[in-house]
């Protein structure tokens, strides 16, 4: 059984349209003209179980969407969801007890409690018997260093605290699937470290299915294996991480300073990015020259300084949404 | 089925003891919001000693009789905002999609959002209405029986309230027709049935059920009645079904049609 | 030209706003008068023509005007605004403006009143009309003397407000003191005439601001009386100074609390 599979998933939003002015409020009460939007369009795909899969793409693209339908808040249009072998919005209740959610921004805990007491709350919620939630709190509370704030009230906590306590509140019935929205958004650096290291961890300890949606190419980079791009309600990538930087990364970047100015044209493989006093920026397609053709062409005895580079993720990915707009 | 009840009560249980909590962080405010209240309330008590100064009776009713409604009102709409408080919120949750996070809980939704906020100053509410019992129509009988009407009050307000703002899943900003609904619900509640007209009466006896709130409860506590208390226990049932079943309708077409579409 | 269309739009979305909490303010104020108003038929019905010298129907026209001064003047500004800039310290930056703050309040709720009052004013006098029947004795005379002393009641309600939301400089919340004062007028000057009440309330009555805010211009109106007009007005610019003194003695010292403690 696959986590999760999803056939030809659609859904379409009505929404009233108003012509302008008070003339267009009145003909609108009486005749209300819909407009439909397809925020998501026939888009199919699978989940192995244990797996960590980013689910991206730009803002409106149907991302949050396709997690509520996944998760039994909204009703599919049409099409098939099956997660964990249940239809979410038949058996919305069944499926929650077997799945973990973390919206980035919208908070489930209670401010003025501890995290220990809203541990226990969410226990009760999965119905988990006290001595198993203990346990596991426990257990989070070493893997998360939760000791310096665990009686703390969530109000008194900084964002990255708050941000760990939600993801324990929502682990403690240990699901199989995990989703997970947004989770690192307006978090320091050194938070976001330690939430993916037990992201990763939870992955491999626990086999936990991660379904992650993110814009932060660094959370896709270390954490995931497979990648789909979603971009106006199509998936337009479906692939490992491995392809996609291997399809992408067959160029490279070289970046050189020289000691005397040099005039170079394009060609066939090499192209020049830019070309400014001494510095120079060129593209190399590995497929047809290599890197030491690069540097051959530079003339290597004037060179003063070089770097090579790839192309960064955050290009790849803005390029794919650009590629496909529209 | 029954340990899902069990549950399910377990949770409004520790929500509703979790949000006493926060009231009693504040301590001073929230003593003061009791008295402030309970001022409030008592002060319509000269209202009617003015009134029974200029005529004797109101209708049958003596002044004991009348502060009845005040003292079955107020407790059923304190008991409402210390138990039930969060279906007030609902169209702030339905509008500002909060409701997502409770849909993903695997509890009821409508008994879970129900809890999930509570009125301080209810207490006073709560407190006057057993002042009012106490000090105007004592007796052993009459506390035990007023407080299962009150619960039974509390909820059949609860359920109208249900009712009215699940509109809020059809029609946007219908928050406003709400408030003054409930004004007028609370209105019907608080007065004596003897001063309105006939055709009023009807109305309060069905699209805005203040009578089965108030008025039956006070007449009751008059003069027990087993087929009016049966009446009651009947209607209260009728509507806490009503209100489930026009809630979960709201609640498929916050998940199909979807109000916050455009916010993606 | 985008620009402006924009604030034109915004303005509109406003106005609609505000239109619709109107009509919803107005929709709550009918309930209750048409509640009171059963309240008094049925108090009324079987007895004399006359209750403590009112009849039926100057009983429901007095209910009704005097309600509206207290519902037309029902504005944030003199009570919330107040309040919120205190508790939030821009009171600070008031003080050192060249103008007196409490006096920039007072024109603002005075700006802020005005139409809502003539609307409110509208619907009380349809009520009246359709519920009560219209007052004999009412004639243009009346009229002119009735527009000064409500407007000063407004005035006053305004300054009382005022008043009590400067309690903020010392106080936690202001609002539940604000409820307090509302009661009191409903109960005692809105509710019933100060004739209904035993003596000793009666005076009270009498020599307190709810003889300028309620009594005095609801009765002026159903009495036509000019000796009464003399004796609302004289009373209304008592009230206005007392409370204009204790207004700057209150801000004043409110305000050298705020220096102390450096804002």
């Amino acid at each position: 059984m696959k986590a999760i599979e999803v056939k030809k998933l659609s859904k379409t939003f009505k929404s009233k349209t108003k012509e302008k002015g008070l003339k267009g409020s009145i003909k609108a009460i009486f005749k209300p003209k819909y407009q439909e939007k397809k925020a998501v369009n026939k888009i199919s795909f699978e989940v192995e179980k244990g797996e960590i899969l980013a689910f991206i793409g730009p803002n409106g693209a149907g991302k949050s969407t396709t997690i509520k339908m996944l998760t039994g808040i909204l009703f599919p249009t049409s099409g098939e969801i099956s997660v964990l072998g249940i239809n979410p919005h038949k058996e919305r209740k069944k499926l929650a007890y077997k799945i973990g959610t973390v919206f980035g921004q919208k908070e489930q805990l209670w401010i003025h409690l501890t995290p220990y007491d809203n541990f226990k709350f969410f226990g009760a919620i999965y119905d988990i018997p006290e001595k198993i939630v203990e346990r596991r709190i426990e257990e989070y509370k070493q893997i998360f260093e939760l000791d310096e704030f665990i009686n703390t009230p969530v109000r008194g906590l900084s964002l990255g605290q708050r941000m760990i306590c939600e993801i324990v509140a929502s682990l403690i019935h240990e699901p199989d699937i995990l989703f997970l929205d947004e989770p690192t958004i307006g978090l320091d650096p050194v938070i976001k470290e330690k939430i993916r290291v037990f992201i990763k961890r939870l992955n491999k300890e626990k086999k936990t299915t991660i379904f992650l949606t993110s814009h932060d190419v660094g959370d896709i980079e270390k954490l995931c294996k497979r990648v789909i791009i979603v971009n106006n309600g199509h998936i337009v990538l479906d692939d490992s991480m491995e392809n996609l930087k291997y399809h992408y990364l067959n160029k490279k970047i070289v970046e050189a300073k020289m000691n005397t100015k040099i005039n170079l044209d394009d060609v066939d493989g090499i192209s020049i990015l830019k070309d400014k006093d001494y510095n120079l920026k060129l593209e190399v397609d590995l497929t047809k020259k290599s890197i030491s053709d690069a540097i051959k062409l530079l003339d290597p005895d004037k060179i003063i300084d070089i770097n090579i580079s790839n192309t960064p993720l955050e290009t790849i990915i803005s390029n794919i949404y650009k590629e496909t707009k529209e | 089925m029954l340990t899902a009840v069990k549950n399910n009560f377990k949770i409004m249980f520790l929500s509703i003891k979790y949000n006493l909590m926060r009231c009693m962080e504040n301590n001073v405010a929230f003593m003061t919001s009791i008295i402030m209240m309970i001022f409030n309330n008592a002060s319509f008590i000269i209202q009617w000693l003015t009134i029974f100064a200029l005529k004797e009776t109101v209708g049958s009713y003596t002044l004991n009789d009348v502060m009845l409604f005040w003292a079955v009102s107020s407790g059923s709409f304190g008991l409402a905002h210390i138990l039930f408080n969060g279906i007030h919120k609902l169209p702030d949750y339905i509008e500002e999609g909060k409701l997502d996070a409770y849909l993903t809980m695997p509890k009821n939704v409508l008994c879970y959002v129900a809890t999930s906020s509570l009125e301080p100053s209810a207490f006073g509410d709560l407190i006057y209405g057993y002042l009012a019992l106490i000090i105007f129509n004592f007796s052993i009988k009459n506390i035990l029986l007023y407080t299962l009407l009150i619960i039974l009050g509390s909820l059949i307000f609860t359920s109208f309230a249900v009712i009215l703002n699940s509109i809020t899943f059809f029609i946007f900003r219908f928050s406003y027709v709400t408030e003054a609904l409930k004004e007028v619900f609370l209105n019907g509640c608080l007065y004596p049935d003897v001063i309105f007209k006939r055709a009023v009466k009807i109305i309060f006896f069905t699209l805005i059920p203040s009578a089965f709130a108030s008025w039956i409860p006070v007449h009751l506590l008059m003069n027990f009645s087993l087929n009016k208390f049966l009446i009651l226990i009947i209607f209260t049932i009728f509507i806490i079904i009503l209100a489930f079943i026009v809630f979960y309708r709201g609640l498929k077409n916050y998940s199909s049609s979807n109000l916050m579409g455009i916010r993606g | 030209m985008k620009k402006y269309l924009n604030v034109a739009k915004t303005t509109f979305n406003d106005s609609i706003q505000y239109a619709t909490s109107i009509i919803f303010r107005i929709g709550g104020f009918t309930i209750t008068m048409l509640i009171l108003i059963s309240l008094w038929n049925f108090i009324y019905s079987g007895n004399d023509n006359l209750i403590n010298g009112y009849s039926l129907k100057e009983m429901i026209w007095y209910l009704l005007l005097a309600e509206i001064i207290t519902f037309g003047s029902g504005s944030k500004v003199a009570t919330n605004e107040v309040k919120n800039c205190i508790k939030s310290g821009n009171i600070a930056y008031q003080v050192t403006k060249p103008y007196s703050y409490p006096i920039y309040v007072i024109f603002k709720f005075i700006a802020d009143t005005f139409i809502r009052f003539i609307i409110f004013l509208l619907v009380a006098t349809t009520l009246g009309l359709i519920f009560a029947g219209p007052l004999e004795t009412f004639n243009i005379q009346t009229l002119i003397i009735s527009i000064p002393v409500f407007f000063l009641a407004v005035l006053i309600t305004g300054m009382t407000r005022i008043l009590i939301s400067l309690s903020s400089f010392w106080v936690e919340d202001s609002t539940p003191f604000q409820n307090v004062y509302s009661k009191i007028i409903l109960i005692f000057g809105v509710f019933f005439p100060m004739e209904m009440f035993p003596s000793i309330i009666r005076t009270i009555v009498r020599f307190s601001p709810i003889y300028g805010v309620s009594y005095g211009p609801a009765k002026l109106v159903i009495s036509s009386s000019f000796t009464l007009f003399k004796e609302v007005i004289l009373s209304q610019i008592i009230i206005i100074i007392v409370i204009s003194i204790l207004i700057s003695i209150v801000y004043r010292k409110g305000a050298r609390k705020l220096n102390v403690n450096g804002g």
